[in-house]
């Protein structure tokens, strides 16, 4: 027997969900060539996401609540790509050894049918900047895409302009662009090793490209207008001079950043002592000496503190890709270590 | 050894015996439909239409869309230490708005839920036998829905009319959706109580609702 609550409750039609379902593809090819010295993978996969779960709000706005969840039908997320690897290693018989490989990933991901013309996410964070949204899942595009008013310079009173997209004369959020996406098109690693009598030198680097950042920390901190009211900031603030004073900053892709990088990840020094040739083997078996060095140096054209960056500013179980808001910088660090076994 | 035995058994009794007591809680809050009586459950039913009233009129709602869009209020853009938003209020002034605006969108978001809430004429087939508990504050209750639709009407020009939730609202404008309101506010006339305290429907409140739509009915229609 139901109470009355619980039989409403059903008469509200409280549909019963399921999670989005995938459809997966893959095909590779392993190869290994000249004796095993040259070897490498190739990998293509495609993943097609449907039944898309998302907290949307009703077509008839006569709801009880004012967003549901529901099941999108045919929308679709598609998620494909082509991986390479290769290696190759080298063993000479004067003891002379090294290895170098890498590997790449091309991704290409879609978003197709989806029954709204903007899925907001990415809620821009600082003052003067409640309510924006950074991040738009739109058809045709990437998730993760940042859907921005496009900034086109300023015009002779030093006010920002944009782009009329629409062009109907007024700048509004009609007015914005699919401006790129927070995920990369290529993302590659490379590694290297090679070692001689005692020593050793290992290698990593990473990197990606394709991709933007959204300098949400550089919207809210660096803009000119903080001058006007005594409040410090960065010359990036004051970089372009015609510039007015009274400018105001929203969100836009003035602040839409290049997002690739190249990493020097790791590098390590060793050198492994001959115990037996010093005489020392009868109490140390072996000894090895080493320098590591983390995050080297970084490549890009990002000027935050760090291009490997996600603050997480979802709305509504929506996804924010690629903002930077006041994240902290990676740390260089540099480890020296001796090995001992007795 | 038998020592200990026993003083481990006497112990383990202590920690038994201990732990059965009977329970005897007052429960002071809980939220359960069992323990409600009919009346208190259909009481339960129609809160919601009152609930978020308060909301509408707030500073990024109703005060925005009515104060800001005109020259009685202004929320100038200064250095987006305040209220800068995006430039939503300067757009709002500038009558540049458009959909994607959140104050308009939360305006329009709590009023539609509150149309909904209001319509609670369906939700007496589910309580036939509760009827006649419910006599003295129903009628109240249904002037919410009017007064609801009066505000859509006055921001929006619009007025959702929705009999059974399972269905879409149909829209109506101008002079239907007028004469619509008018029918609603003259059929629960006769039996809205005269005396009630604030904020609850009256025979006044529905009177004043009257009176401010045949005000503005030429402007409406």
């Amino acid at each position: 027997m139901l109470s009355p609550q619980e039989r409403l409750i059903l008469d509200w039609r409280i549909p019963i969900f399921s999670g989005s379902v995938s459809t997966q593809t893959d095909i590779g090819l392993d190869f290994a060539l000249f004796n095993g010295a040259l070897s490498g993978t190739i990998d293509y996969f495609n993943k097609v996401s449907n039944n898309i779960l998302l907290e949307v709000i009703p077509a008839d706005p006569v709801q009880p609540a004012g967003t549901f969840w529901t099941n999108v039908k045919d929308m679709t997320i598609t998620n494909k790509g082509l991986e390479l690897e290769l290696n190759y290693r080298y063993i000479a018989q004067k003891g002379l050894r090294f290895d170098i490989g890498g590997n790449i990933t091309f991704i290409n991901n879609v978003v197709n049918n989806s029954p709204y013309s903007v899925i907001p996410s990415g809620s821009a964070s600082g003052s003067g900047l409640t309510s924006a949204t950074i991040n738009g899942y739109v058809n045709g595009q990437p998730i993760g895409t940042f859907f921005l008013k496009q900034f086109t310079g300023f015009d002779d009173k030093g006010l920002s302009t944009y782009f009329d997209a629409d062009g109907d004369g007024l700048i509004t959020d009609k007015d914005r662009i699919a401006a790129g996406s927070a995920l990369p098109t290529k993302q590659y690693n490379l590694n290297g090793s090679i070692a001689y009598k005692g020593f050793d030198l290992v290698a990593n680097f990473n990197g990606v490209s394709g991709n933007k950042i959204y300098d949400n920390t550089a919207n809210s901190n660096f803009y000119k207008l903080r001058l006007s009211k005594g409040i410090n900031t960065t010359p990036e603030a004051i970089a372009t001079p015609n510039e007015s004073i009274n400018n105001a900053a929203p969100v836009s892709t003035r602040y839409l950043k290049d997002g690739a990088f190249f990493r020097l990840n790791n590098l390590v020094l060793g050198y492994s002592l001959n115990t037996k040739v010093l005489g020392i083997n009868k109490w140390i078996s072996s000894a090895r000496l080493s320098v590591t060095g983390q995050n080297l140096f970084v490549i890009t054209k990002y000027d935050g503190y760090d291009p490997e960056v996600n603050t997480d500013r979802t709305i509504n179980g929506i996804s924010s890709y690629g903002i930077d808001y006041l994240s902290y910088p990676k740390a260089k660090s540099f480890i020296v270590g001796l090995n001992l076994s007795f | 050894m038998k020592k200990k035995l026993y003083i481990l058994l006497t112990l383990t009794a202590i920690m038994v015996v201990n732990s059965c007591t009977t329970l005897d809680e007052t429960i002071l809050d809980e939220t359960s439909a069992t323990g409600l009586s009919d009346k208190q459950a259909a009481e339960g039913i129609i809160a919601p239409v009152y609930a978020l009233l308060p909301n509408i009129f707030q500073h990024t709602t109703y005060f925005a869309l009515q104060e800001i869009s005109t020259d009685e209020a202004i929320l100038p853009y200064r250095g987006g230490t305040d209220w800068g938003d995006n430039g939503i209020y300067l757009a709002m002034h500038q009558h540049t708005h458009t959909s994607t605006d959140p104050n308009l969108r939360k305006t329009l978001g709590i009023l539609s839920c509150k149309v909904c809430r209001g319509l609670l004429r369906p939700l007496m087939r589910y309580l036939p036998s509760m009827t006649h508990l419910l006599r003295p504050t129903w009628p109240k209750q249904e002037g919410c829905g009017p007064y609801y639709s009066m505000l859509t009407l006055d921001l929006f020009g619009l007025v959702f009319v929705k009999d059974n939730l399972g269905e879409n609202s149909k829209i109506i404008r101008g002079d239907e959706a007028v004469e619509y309101i008018k029918k609603e506010l003259l059929a629960i006339e006769p039996d809205v109580d005269a005396n009630v305290g604030p904020g609850r429907v009256s025979k006044g409140v529905v009177w004043g609702l009257l009176a401010r739509l045949y005000l503005n009915a030429a402007v409406y229609q």
